[in-house]
């Protein structure tokens, strides 16, 4: 499995195989490593090039945090699965304030304007599919950086319908 | 002396602590609890529990009758009332002398005496302890301080006359923040001991913040056991303490614990209690409060002393004489010890939720004290220290490095913790070097959030992939499974 992992801004590429009960490792396009790692609950302990790694690592959802003596980091986790899916049905983990479509259909109604302010839960836009009126609503507070569609223009799944950049980004 | 039914009136490690001493003196142990503490290690390893009502501590622990109500339940012949919730107050104090219960600390006349902060400074004053300037008597009107306050001149403290722990305690650097600042400390105050009034002092700048532990019989006899230094503090609470000080010269240190014992014999002190001053640049020292209690930092004291203090407080409260003479004690080694707290390092805010880890360090010279496990739900309603870890060494070099070691073996996650702030201040320089003031944090010392190398970054990334392979990966992890990819969305939760 390919895991995109985000950390300090920079995206990570990993892949991740276990083969006949071991585990290897491919670090972006470095070749393929073993690694000799076991879990003993979040207890992670790692030997690599002789040098023993020893972490709790906490996973909630795409958020993973690392702790260690000094201190703990932070990482969010994208499984290549999750991007696909993810992009399938119109969502992005690494853009999700902006508005995607996640179905095909056609947009009935715009309720906001570029520059406008919005808080999460506001109506943002009415999309006609399969035959229903669907109210899309904002999943954040923010400002509308651009309006990607016309009322009455037909859209793909996935196409990214309203920009918004977040109030506390 | 005959076995003891003892009540505990707390909860935390500090019920755990005092029930260990009642299991070694081999009397029975009672513990009392709120709701939310139900399934706290003090009630696990006490031999009956009472429940007091329900989380917040005015529903509960703060309740005199409830607590009484408890005893008489559990038929308790004396009550331990710990650190902080009622084990200041005098009214509670009376109350279970009333009741026919032995009360484990002072005198009810000697805690409101104490208690009282303007009374304490009062008396204090009388006994020949010198004081900090500061108000004759305790304030509730902002218009009455800022007269004060402009007599004594800012910058000035704010301090809750019932004060402890930092609460109700406010630095004022002009009059302008003077109003706000008295409200908020008023409030504080209000909240936290159920009584608002506030004093001033005059603001001594970098002082040193230490403290005298006494114990006194009721047979006349007073020992002190040296001295504890408390200032490394954050927000006016104590973070780290240590014993002996590395400040105090052997001169002043023998002046500060004469004066120290001369006054508990004076007020006619029974049972621990600790004289906290203020010392300034010049060796100068100054009454600050006493606490009639045992301190929280008290295993500081044990570990340079080898005497359990609350061993001694059950037997003095029973009317023993203590087991032993000022010129037996000596001070040994030094020792350390460092609160660790729920909370995040960077802004000090608390934290509450379930600890996902909950590992502690082990070793010659390694001590915890600590009501949490792993699995453990941190509750919102009391303080947000969960350990206390302390070290001993044969000098404070020693203690340093054990420290250092101790702490990188205490693993806790799930909510943020102070330990790697306790790390860092384990390296700067003027911590290390024993020259600091309570203005180390924040002024010589800031709070780094971690940040690894590349190599160190590479081998977390890789880590974290590994990690989130295996995640609720409850099966084979063997690419023998039927389906990867099926595998994965299960376990991403995005299909069934």
């Amino acid at each position: 499995m390919l895991f995109y992992i985000h950390h300090n801004s920079t995206e990570y590429k990993v892949r991740v195989e276990a083969r006949h009960g071991r585990t290897f490792v491919r670090f972006g396009d470095e070749p393929e490593k073993e690694m000799d790692i076991s879990f003993y609950g979040h207890e992670c302990v790692m030997l690599h090039e002789q040098e023993v790694f020893s972490a709790n690592i906490l996973g909630e959802k795409t958020e993973y945090s690392v702790f260690l003596p000094a201190g703990n980091l932070q990482f969010q986790v994208e499984s290549e699965y999750r991007r696909i899916v993810g992009l399938l049905r119109g969502q992005s983990l690494t853009n999700e304030n902006h508005v995607y479509a996640k179905m095909p259909g056609r947009i009935a109604k715009l309720s906001c304007k570029v520059g406008q302010e919005i808080s999460s839960g506001d109506s943002l836009l009415v999309m006609e599919a399969m035959k229903m009126e669907n109210e899309i609503r904002a999943s954040v507070s923010g400002k509308i950086l651009s309006i990607n569609v016309k009322e009455g223009q037909a859209v793909e799944t996935g196409a990214m319908l309203i920009e918004i950049e977040p109030l506390d980004a | 002396m005959t076995p003891k039914r003892i009540l505990i009136a707390n909860r935390g490690e500090i019920a755990v602590r005092v029930i260990r001493a009642c299991r070694e003196m081999g009397h029975t142990p009672l513990a009392i609890y709120s709701t939310a503490d139900r399934l706290s290690a003090h009630v696990a390893r006490a031999d009956m529990a009472h429940c007091v009502g329900d989380g917040p501590s005015i529903h509960s622990y703060l309740v005199i009758e409830h607590v009484i109500k408890a005893a008489e339940a559990m038929k308790a012949d004396a009550i331990h009332p710990g650190y902080g919730f009622l084990s200041e107050n005098a009214n509670f104090a009376r109350a279970v002398e009333d009741a026919g219960i032995v009360f484990i600390g002072p005198t009810a006349d000697v805690i409101t005496k104490m208690g009282d902060k303007v009374m304490a400074r009062k008396t204090m004053a009388k006994v020949g302890l010198p004081l900090v300037p500061g108000t004759p008597e305790g304030l509730t009107d902002e218009n009455e301080g800022l007269k004060f306050a402009r007599e004594i001149g800012f910058p000035i403290m704010i301090k809750a006359v019932a004060g402890g722990g930092g609460r109700g305690m406010r630095l004022v650097q002009n009059e302008g923040e003077f109003r706000n600042l008295f409200q908020r400390a008023f409030s504080e105050a209000s909240k936290a001991f159920g009584d608002g009034r506030l004093y001033l002092e005059r603001y001594v700048s970098s002082p040193h913040h230490i403290e005298v532990q006494l114990i006194a019989d009721k047979h006349g006899n007073v020992c002190h056991l040296f001295e504890r230094e408390c200032s490394v503090q954050r927000r006016h609470q104590k973070v780290i303490e240590e014993s002996p000080s590395p400040y105090l010269t052997t001169d002043t240190r023998e002046k500060l614990c004469k004066a120290a014992v001369s006054a508990a014999r004076d007020i006619g002190y029974v049972n621990v209690g600790t004289i906290e001053f203020l010392v300034d640049e010049k060796q100068n020292f100054y009454f600050m409060e006493m606490n009639t209690r045992l301190q929280v930092e008290h295993p500081v004291t044990e570990w340079v002393t080898g005497i359990d203090l609350v061993k001694e407080q059950i037997r003095v409260a029973f009317g023993e004489k203590l087991s032993f003479r000022q010129e037996d004690i000596r001070s040994k080694g030094h020792a350390i010890e460092f609160r660790i707290c729920a909370e995040d390092p960077e802004k000090f805010l608390p934290q509450a939720g379930r600890l996902r880890t909950a590992q502690f360090a082990g070793g010659l010279g390694v001590r915890v004290d600590t009501h949490v496990y792993r699995g453990y739900d941190i509750p919102v309603f009391y303080d947000s220290m969960i350990a206390k870890l302390s070290v001993w060494g044969r000098d404070r070099q020693e203690a340093i490095h054990r420290g250092r070691m101790a702490l990188r073996e205490t693993t806790l996650t799930g909510v943020k913790t102070n330990v790697p702030l306790h790390i860092q201040l384990l390296e700067n320089e003027k911590f290390v070097a024993g020259n600091y003031t309570t203005k180390l944090i924040g002024e010589s010392f800031h709070y780094q959030p971690a940040v690894p190398n590349e190599n160190e970054t590479k081998l977390n990334i890789m880590a974290v992939a590994v990690s989130a392979y295996h995640r609720d990966y409850k099966g084979a992890s063997d690419v023998d499974s039927t389906s990867l990819w099926g595998d994965q969305g299960r376990r991403e939760g995005l299909r069934d």
